[in-house]
């Protein structure tokens, strides 16, 4: 008798139905250490009753043998062996009918048949033997079952319950009549209640269209192919959009007797909180991971465990060169040993580490980074290595160098300044100041740092200052700082220049000034100031010494004139006296000389005389009617032709005296002996009006005389209306209209007089 | 006949101004001040008392203790009903005199020293 167990491994669910009249039949889920899955026990009912039969055939081979041997012998000695014979047949029949306890009677018949006797006895011993192993080993056969049942029974249960731990529920649906069902651990993870429909796949609504769709897809591919599926699915029920779940769904369609397959089974997950954690650890790791800043993890040993793709591309080793190494692997001598035993020190500790250090790349590029190591811990509070963040730094410290290379500059620059310069702080104390600024107030061997500003300034400054700090504190410049600041020594020193604001991280700490020196320049606009005062007052003087002087004289010749009127009025014996007309001609020309004298002065003093408008044609007509009788008598032509109405500004008075004082001159210093004449033309020149006056006179020895031509009391001339005044007053009075004069002259040819006046376009 | 009135610190141009004035028989009443202060106190008593101001007065500027302007000033806030002819007779030729002189509403003009007949003609003879 032979059984053979009979065992298959089902990947997901039962698959067999069970035939119980074909088969002995066990089936249960197990899950061991070493497998999972389903334990499928079957005994085939025809194989074991074949294999009985195979047990039993010597037995009746033999048996038959031996009934037929029994008949042959039986029927040989029917005759002689009647009783013993009859014996022998009932022991065969109680052989045949299974009882093997039958007495065989040795002694009943002949020699043959004692040895048949024994030869029957063995065969019935035999049978016993088989018998009893049988019956042994189906007893066997039954307990281990039995165990295995009780297996099963276990592993059923304990696997409910992880169902339920797990989430994990139960369905099946009849695909063609809609029916269907679920444990219970599915109605918790839809949140339906337990009276929900289980007909006409209702199933469909605890999904939205799309998974429906997905999932109806599934269960045709598992239908067609005989496969099983697995998917996760994030659902959101339409009757609930606000219940969103992840679930993951498996099954199977099952083939039934008739081969038939419309039922899908299998089972449903809820993988919410897994998949959140999920999507939250991938969404980590790819910070970790991607992040721009270096992150090292390391176990407690400090062997580096994981790295993410910057620390690669910052170090330029690979990720084999790095794992099992400690970080130590990117120090080197620049890094610093302080710098390394802190860090040591603190990790031993297990305190978190914030440090800038510079480290060296594979290739040997130095870089330095911003270091922060933070202790890992597990939950239950384990040390379980530490987690490293490294920023790439070079580019800041590269700056911050750069920076203070160019500050260092700047500062040898403002040191070295002539200009004085000091930085003060709000509180007026001073942080800084250049070397010019320490020599010339005496302080160059003191350290200022936190003197007082204000004992440098003086009293006048002080107010100056307390003027300019609020706007250095608004944040304004000051372009305009004048200052007197006053040395150790005890001088002053006149400073002028600016202020500007100073900031540290956006707020006003201070202000710095740039001061120069202008000591001697003040002292020579003092001295300058002084000067014109002086003239100033001098020219005062003089004015009123001449106003006075000329109006004295003018009264005392005055009265001289009026006294020799009276007296020629009251003696006129006197008249006839050589001394009396010569008294009269003497007071004549000092009378005349005063007058001149103070039209000069006049001239001189009135500064601020109104310029007027003026015709230059009418008042060169009207000098020409003037002198018309002298000319006419001297035997002098005039001549004038009129051009354009020029107008000059001026003081109609002036022009009048000048353009008299040039025709007198020339019609009184004409030549003799040839037709003389006077010329004057007006034209443009340059912005101005000239006037040329010119004749055909005696001339002036300009190289001898042309100096001091137009001086006064010079004569050139012997004639004798000659006093010398004329011209200087001409010229002064051009000057006074903000003219000038000119001269050309050739001896015994004639001279031409320019006089040149500010033009004025004539309003019309 | 009109009388004239002489302020002036100058005693050979007061002695000419009279001289003139007797010989060509201008005038028959001359008084005579030396300074403006003197002239105005004088004239202002003369008024108090109800007496006869002259008709006519030659002011001169420059004096002492009270100038020419200084007397104006004080005359004129007598605001006298009817004022006497004031002429300013100065020996400068400064305009600056002459235009000074016409802000003075009770002054008729400004005359240049030495005084012509002519003028003290004009001036003498004129509406009598």
């Amino acid at each position: 008798m032979n059984i053979r167990w009979c065992t298959k491994t089902v990947p997901t669910a039962i698959s067999a139905s069970p035939d119980s009249v074909r088969f002995i039949y066990r089936q249960q889920p197990l899950r061991t250490k070493s497998l999972s899955g389903y334990v499928m026990i079957a005994a085939s009912r025809d194989k074991l009753d074949r294999d009985v039969r195979k047990l039993n055939e010597p037995v009746y081979l033999v048996l038959s043998s031996v009934l037929l041997l029994s008949l042959f012998v039986f029927f040989a000695f029917a005759r002689i062996l009647s009783r013993p014979v009859s014996k022998l047949t009932h022991a065969a029949n109680e052989l045949r009918q299974g009882n093997f306890s039958v007495e065989i009677d040795h002694k009943s018949g002949a020699a043959e048949l004692a040895e048949l006797n024994d030869a029957l006895e063995q065969l019935r011993d035999a049978l016993l033997e088989a018998r009893n192993r049988n019956e042994d080993f189906n007893r066997q056969l039954e307990n281990e079952i039995k165990a295995r049942t009780n297996d099963l029974e276990l592993t059923r249960l304990r696997l409910l319950e992880a169902q339920e731990v797990a989430e994990l529920g139960n369905y099946e649906i009849d695909l063609e009549s809609g029916d269907w069902n679920a444990s219970e651990t599915i109605y918790a993870i839809f949140k339906i209640s337990a009276d929900y429909p289980l007909q006409d796949n209702s199933w469909k609504l605890l999904l939205n269209p799309a998974n429906t769709m997905l999932v109806e897809n599934l269960f045709r591919d598992s239908v067609k192919y005989g496969t099983a599926f697995q998917q996760d699915l994030r659902i959101t029920p339409e009757n609930n959009p606000l219940f969103e779940r992840w679930i993951s769904i498996s099954g199977k369609a099952i083939r039934d007797e008739s081969s038939n397959v419309h039922i899908i089974r299998g089972t449903i997950q809820d993988i919410t909180k897994r998949k959140r954690i999920e999507n939250e650890v991938r969404r980590l790791s790819l910070v970790a991971e991607k992040t721009s800043n270096c992150v090292i993890i390391t176990d407690t040993n400090r062997e580096i465990i994981w790295v993410n793709e910057s620390t690669l591309s910052l170090t330029e080793y690979s990720r084999a060169e790095i794992i099992g190494q400690t970080p130590a692997m990117f120090q080197f001598e620049k890094t610093g040993d302080e710098k390394r035993a802190y860090i040591r020190e603190r990790l031993n500790n297990l305190r978190e580490v914030k440090t800038e250090v510079l480290n060296r790349s594979k290739s040997g590029k130095e870089y330095w980074l911003d270091l922060n190591i933070v202790p890992l811990f597990d939950d239950e509070n384990a040390h379980i290595g530490f987690m490293a963040v490294e920023i790439d730094i070079t580019e800041r410290v590269k700056f911050e160098q750069e920076l203070k290379e160019s500050e260092e500059n700047f500062r040898a620059i403002l040191e070295n300044s002539s200009e004085m310069i000091h930085t003060i702080d709000n509180d007026g104390k001073l942080i800084w100041a250049n070397r010019s600024w320490k020599e010339k107030l005496g302080v160059a061997n003191l350290e200022i740092d936190g003197l007082d500003l204000v004992q440098f300034l003086d009293g006048k400054t002080l107010e100056e200052f307390q003027r300019v700090i609020p706007s250095l504190m608004r944040g304004e410049n000051v372009t305009d700082l004048n200052c007197v600041f006053l040395s150790t020594e005890g001088s002053a020193l006149n400073l002028q220049g600016r202020a500007i604001p100073i900031y540290k991280d956006n707020v006003i700490i201070g202000s710095q000034a740039y001061l120069h020196d202008i000591t001697s320049i003040r002292k020579a606009e003092n001295d300058l100031r002084q000067l014109l005062e002086l003239t100033q007052h001098q020219n005062e003087r003089l004015r009123n010494f001449t106003h006075i002087v000329s109006h004295n004289l003018r009264s005392h010749s005055s009265n001289l004139s009026g006294l020799i009127q009276l007296m020629r009025l009251e003696f006129p014996e006197f008249k006839d006296n050589v001394y009396f007309s010569n008294f009269q001609t003497a007071l004549s020309n000092l009378t005349d000389v005063i007058y001149n004298l103070s039209e000069v002065a006049l001239i001189q003093t009135e500064d601020d005389k109104e310029m007027l408008q003026i015709e230059v044609n009418s008042v060169i007509e009207n000098a020409i009617a003037s002198v018309y009788g002298i000319a006419e008598t001297a035997g002098v032509e005039i001549r004038f032709t009129k051009t354009n109405n020029f107008v000059v500004k001026g003081d109609r008075a002036y022009l009048d005296s000048i353009v008299l004082n040039l025709l007198t001159n020339a019609i009184k210093y004409k030549a003799e002996g040839r037709s003389a004449f006077v010329e004057i033309s007006v034209s443009e020149a340059d912005e101005c009006v000239r006037i040329d006056v010119r004749d055909n006179g005696l001339g002036i020895d300009l190289e001898r005389q042309g100096r001091k031509l137009f001086g006064m009391y010079k004569t050139f001339h012997k004639h004798p209306d000659a006093r010398g005044v004329g011209l200087f007053l001409t010229k002064n009075q051009v000057e006074a209209m903000g003219g000038r004069i000119e001269v050309q002259s050739v001896v015994d040819e004639g001279s031409v007089f320019s006089v040149f006046l500010p033009s004025q376009t004539k309003t019309e | 006949m009109k009388s004239v009135c002489l302020i002036d610190d100058d005693s050979i141009y007061v002695m000419l101004a009279k001289r003139l004035i007797s010989l060509n028989n201008l005038s028959d009443t001359v008084t005579e001040y030396t300074d403006g202060r003197e002239a105005f106190q004088a004239l202002q008593q003369i008024n108090a008392e109800g007496g006869a101001l002259p008709d006519v007065i030659f002011l001169d500027v420059n004096m002492p203790i009270w100038d020419g302007w200084d007397f104006l000033d004080e005359f004129s806030k007598l605001n006298l009903a009817a004022y006497p002819e004031i002429y300013i007779v100065t020996s400068s030729s400064h305009s600056l005199d002459r235009e000074k002189a016409a802000t003075y509403p009770i002054v008729q003009r400004s005359l240049t020293k030495p005084l012509e007949l002519d003028d003290l003609v004009a001036i003498l003879k004129s509406g009598n």
